[in-house]
C-alpha cells in the first residue's frame, strides 16, 4: 500500500517491514519469490536473473574444483558450468515451495548451484575411468615411523579388516564398501552407474560398516564410536 | 536437495562412455550369476536399478526372480 504524500518512503518501508513480519522473509528474498511466482512476463525475467545468478555460482564452484578437470579445455568447462546452472535452475524452480526462509533466498539457491556443479565435476573427472570394485591397494599398512607396539596393532587391524571384508560382507556390500570407502569413487558416480540413488548406497555402506564392526568385535578388536553424522 | 534424480545423465546413449558403463554393469551382473542374456538386457536398460537387483541376490533371491521382481516387463525374463 503506497502513498504519495511526503511520508511515502516511510510508508513503503513500513510495508516492507510488515511483510517481513508476516512472511518471515527479508525483502529481497520475498521479492525473488514474488517474481518467480508472478505473471508470465515477470516470471520469465526472474528466471533469467536466477539462471544468471546460478551460472555465476557454478563458475565459481568450477574454479574451486578445476584441479579435477585438468584435461578439460575452457570451452568444455564453460559448457559444463552452463549445464550445471541449467540443472540447478530446474531444481530450484521445482523446490520453490520447500524454501522456508531459514536463510536468504540467494544463499539457499547457491547450495543448488554448488551441489550440481560439484556432481558434474566429479562425474566428468570419472568419465574415462573404471569404477574399481577391487581395492587398488589395501590401506592401513603399518606406519614405519610408529613404534613396534603400534606397528603390530596396525598389522593386526589391517588383517582383521581384510578378513572381515572378505567374510562378513555380502558380495555386493563388499563391492560398495571397496568402491566408496577404499577406492574413493564418488557416491554420485557409483549411483549413476548402478542406476540407483545416493541414499540407497549410503544405506548399504552403513550396513556394511555395522557388519564389519561386529566382525572386528568377534576378533577382539573394538573400534571407537563414530561421530554422529560421519559417513 | 539431496536427490539428483532427473539431472543430466552421465553419458548419452550410443556413446563410447555409455558402452563402457554398460560393459561395467554387465560384468557386475555376470559376477552375481545372472544368465548372460538377462544380464545384457538389464545392463543396457537405463531404468534398471542394479543396486536393488544385486541387493536382492545378496539376500538369497535367485537372479532371474530378482530381475522379474524389479523389471516392469516380466516377459523379458520369463
Amino acid at each position: 500500500m503506497s502513498t504519495t504524500d511526503g511520508r511515502g518512503y516511510l510508508t513503503a518501508r513500513a510495508d516492507v517491514e510488515l511483510s517481513e513480519v508476516s512472511t518471515g522473509l527479508d525483502a529481497e528474498s520475498a521479492a525473488w519469490l514474488e517474481g518467480l511466482r508472478g505473471e508470465p512476463a515477470q516470471r520469465n525475467e526472474s528466471v533469467r536473473r536466477l539462471h544468471a545468478l546460478l551460472l555465476r555460482a557454478t563458475r565459481w564452484q568450477l574454479h574451486r574444483m578445476q584441479a579435477q578437470l585438468a584435461r578439460m579445455d575452457l570451452a568444455e568447462r564453460d559448457t559444463l558450468a552452463e549445464q550445471a546452472a541449467d540443472d540447478a535452475t530446474v531444481a530450484v524452480l521445482s523446490k520453490l515451495d520447500d524454501y522456508a526462509g531459514h536463510s536468504r533466498f540467494t544463499t539457499w539457491v547457491f547450495k543448488f548451484a554448488i551441489l550440481h556443479m560439484s556432481v558434474a565435476v566429479r562425474r566428468s573427472a570419472w568419465r574415462h575411468r573404471e569404477v574399481p570394485t577391487e581395492p587398488a591397494s589395501w590401506p592401513y599398512q603399518a606406519d614405519s615411523s610408529s613404534g613396534p607396539e603400534e606397528e603390530a596393532e596396525g598389522v593386526a587391524l589391517a588383517r582383521a579388516l581384510r578378513t572381515g571384508i572378505d567374510t562378513a560382507l555380502t558380495p555386493h556390500q563388499r563391492d560398495i564398501l571397496i568402491a566408496l570407502a577404499i577406492n574413493d569413487v564418488p557416491v554420485d558416480v557409483l549411483a549413476e552407474r548402478l542406476g540407483t540413488t545416493r541414499g540407497a548406497l549410503y544405506k548399504t555402506l552403513h550396513d556394511a560398516r555395522a557388519r564389519l564392526r561386529v566382525a572386528l568385535h568377534e576378533q577382539g578388536i573394538e573400534l571407537p564410536a563414530t561421530r554422529k553424522g560421519t559417513r | 536437495m539431496n536427490t539428483l534424480r532427473g539431472s543430466r545423465p552421465v553419458a548419452a546413449p550410443d556413446t563410447p562412455e555409455w558402452q563402457r558403463i554398460v560393459s561395467w554393469r554387465y560384468d557386475r551382473l555376470l559376477a552375481a550369476r545372472f544368465p548372460a542374456e538377462c544380464a545384457h538386457a538389464l545392463a543396457t536398460s537405463r531404468t534398471t536399478d542394479l543396486h536393488a537387483l544385486l541387493a536382492l541376490v545378496d539376500r538369497g533371491c535367485p537372479p532371474g526372480l530378482a530381475a522379474r521382481i524389479l523389471d516392469n516387463d516380466e516377459s523379458d525374463y520369463a
